[in-house]
């Protein structure tokens, strides 16, 4: 039977066919008997009264079926209802015949309860969803009839402000996480205030333009942090330069001073010798005055020795004459003794001794004259000696006076020199003490240089240690105004520093 | 045994007021459905307990939509889709689909819930070429390329797969 419902599946349509045959079957019995009375044979009956207790027992047992679906129908349900009393909400009555009006309480029910978990379900995932920040998620009223639509449009209000301030507090977490980083130095981010609300925007621009302000101190103290290392550095390096230079000055200077005391006792001596040489060469023109006087008396003796030779020689031709004469004499005495015969001989003898005289006479006053002609040769040469002699010391006079004009002229370049050496000598003491207050100058400018260098390095690895942007750009120039450079950057900066901006 | 349903071009549109629910085992195996459902599906109660929720399954679906949905359900999650249903007479109907698991009280997933809702008709005029377009990659290149152009199309959206399922329903 149950197989039977199920099939048709409509209780009612078997009900209503075994009611309406029980019908046909008592209305056709009636009326039988009606029209036909007694004359109704026995078996007819029989088979009327069998078909009616037949139909009868059929309508029984099927109206006790159909008290025991719906009785198991109201078990169903019950047992539905308590699971969703319970709040389980999953269960449904199946095999539902509409035809029923247990099957229309049964969709009735099943339909509350779609109504009741749809709704139940769609709340229950749009809190979820919303509580993990997830806004998207709504309430869905179609298909949802009555309160459950208000419901859910009221809900979906709500979740819609439960959004709003979760999207503020999302974007307030923000602006505290970018607050924080600025506290930490990280002034890189700024708050996106794309999607924001109107009533913390202003909020939002605060901390951006906080943000700005931090970043263009940050990046301009890292500019001048770096300029002033990188001056500090030089300014180290070329103290260090000018240190060094005064120290070497001040060796050389050393060296320089003993070189020109030097020179100056060199001078001083050479002076001190020029004035000796003037007085030699005083000495020496006296002398050779003397000398020519000499000479010119010796010229004038050898003329003197020449007249005297020409007298010996007048004597020499005398005595010439009377060996002469005294040979003729003798020869005529020999002549005379030899006339004379033998008593003239001894005188003969005398005549011959007095020739041999004279011979000897002769031969001496010749040689004599020989001797006399060398002599006056002799003289003659000594005077051209004497006036050689003459000519020379005349000469050597005038070598000596150019001489003494030269030495005059040495001595006083000498003192020249010597003046100058003084200066220069003054000058090197100048130049030494300022060079020995440069070396002063220069320590105490290299200490503030180190100094500086430190401050630098300290602004520095400040500036750095903080996190901007465009910090990798932060260079400073080899020279911070490059002569070259005709750009419109070029007078940017020198306007900067003309109105002394930051760079 | 089924007999092969030829779809037609017949469309049911979904009452605005209305919902279809329907109850599904952990294999997809119905176990209940309300009279909307058998009203829009034009099958009675009997044809469809007990049957694979496929049964309204529409050629022009492509399987990486199912895939979705199996892979957020199945992962306790719930699901928003777009679904074209076939009816038993051929004909088919859009719905806006929210499948959720059933849990018992271990947490333990026992089945699936499904309320079906009219979906927004400018929704359709997105969904309807992009299911062709997905249609045609898994001709080409399987599910492998339909579930990449549905993951390009979440990341270029930066959406989750139910955010852009709700954005596209919009208030109706």
């Amino acid at each position: 039977m149950e197989w039977l419902f199920s099939r048709v599946n409509s209780f009612n349509l078997v009900k209503n066919i075994i009611l309406q045959s029980l019908n046909v079957i008592i209305i056709g019995f009636s009326l039988t008997v009606m029209f036909y009375g007694e004359s109704i044979p026995k078996t007819t009956m029989d088979i009327f009264i069998v078909l009616t207790i037949l139909v009868s027992t059929a309508l029984i047992v099927v109206g006790y079926m159909a008290l025991n679906r719906y009785s198991n129908k109201i078990k169903e349900m019950e047992k539905v209802a308590l699971e969703a009393a319970s709040g389980v909400l999953y269960h449904r009555i199946n095999n539902i015949d509409t035809t029923e009006d247990i099957g229309k309480l049964s969709w009735a029910f099943n339909d509350m309860l779609d109504q009741i978990e749809a709704f139940s379900r769609d709340l229950n995932a749009s809190l979820k969803l919303i509580s993990e920040g997830k806004t998207y998620r709504k309430m869905d009223p179609n298909g949802l009839h009555g309160d459950f639509v208000v419901y859910s449009k009221s809900i979906n209000i709500a979740l819609k402000r439960i959004a709003t301030a979760q999207s503020k507090d999302a974007f307030i977490q923000d602006m505290l996480k970018v607050v924080e980083e600025y506290k930490n130095n990280d002034y890189r981010n700024q708050i996106d205030t794309t999607g924001m609300q109107e009533d913390i925007i202003g909020l939002a621009d605060g901390i951006n333009q906080l943000g700005e302000a931090l970043t263009a101190l940050s990046l301009e103290n890292l500019h001048n942090g770096l300029a002033l290392q990188d001056g500090a550095n030089k300014l180290e390096h070329n103290i260090n330069i000018i240190n060094q230079a005064a120290q070497e000055q001040a060796v050389s200077l050393e060296e320089t001073a003993s070189a020109l005391e030097e020179i100056a006792s060199n001078m001083r001596s050479s002076n001190e010798n020029t004035i000796k040489m003037e007085a030699y060469a005083q000495e020496v023109t006296s002398y050779a005055i003397s000398g020519q006087k000499l000479a010119s008396q010796t010229a004038q003796s050898m003329d003197d020795i020449n007249e005297q030779v020409s007298s010996i020689n007048e004597a020499i031709s005398v005595i010439d004459q009377i060996a002469f004469q005294t040979n003729i004499l003798s020869l005529n005495a020999a002549v005379e003794a030899a006339t004379a015969g033998e008593a003239g001989k001894g005188f003969a003898v005398v005549a011959q001794e007095v020739r041999n005289l004279a011979s000897r006479s002769a031969e001496a006053a010749n040689e004599i004259k020989t001797l006399v002609q060398t002599a006056t040769i002799k003289a003659s040469d000594g005077k051209h000696i004497a006036n050689d002699m003459i000519e020379g010391y005349t000469r050597l006079n005038e070598s000596i006076d150019k001489t003494i004009v030269l030495i005059e002229d040495v001595t006083t370049a000498s003192k020249e020199q010597e003046l100058g050496v003084t200066q220069i000598n003054d000058a090197v003491a100048i130049i030494d003490t300022k060079t020995k207050q440069n070396a002063h100058i220069a320590k105490e400018t290299n200490i503030v240089a180190i100094q500086s260098n430190d401050i630098a390095q300290k602004i520095v690895r400040d500036a750095k240690s903080k996190q901007v942007k465009g910090k990798e750009n932060v260079h400073i120039r080899e020279k911070l105004i490059d002569l070259k450079y005709q750009g419109e950057e070029k007078r940017k900066i020198e306007s900067k520093i003309k109105h002394h901006e930051p760079l | 045994m089924r007999t092969k349903i030829i779809p037609t071009n017949e469309e049911k549109v979904l009452n605005q007021n209305d919902f279809i629910v329907s109850k599904t085992n952990t294999k997809g195996i119905i176990t209940y459905c309300n009279q909307i459902f058998m009203d829009m599906a034009q099958y009675t109660e009997s044809e469809l307990i007990g049957t694979n929720h496929n049964i309204i399954r529409h050629p022009d679906m492509p399987k990486i939509a199912f895939k979705v949905a199996w892979q957020l359900i199945q992962s306790g999650e719930e699901f928003f889709g777009y679904v074209k249903n076939l009816r038993k007479q051929g004909g088919y109907y859009w719905v806006f689909t929210n499948i959720m698991p059933d849990f018992d009280l271990d947490g333990k997933i026992i089945g699936y819930t499904s309320v079906r809702r009219k979906p927004n008709p400018d929704a359709l005029k997105t969904i309807i070429p992009l299911y062709q377009q997905l249609i045609n990659l898994e001709k080409s290149g399987g599910m492998d390329s339909s579930f990449k152009a549905v993951s390009d199309l979440l990341n270029e959206k930066n959406m989750e797969f139910n955010e852009l399922s709700i954005a596209l329903q919009g208030d109706i």
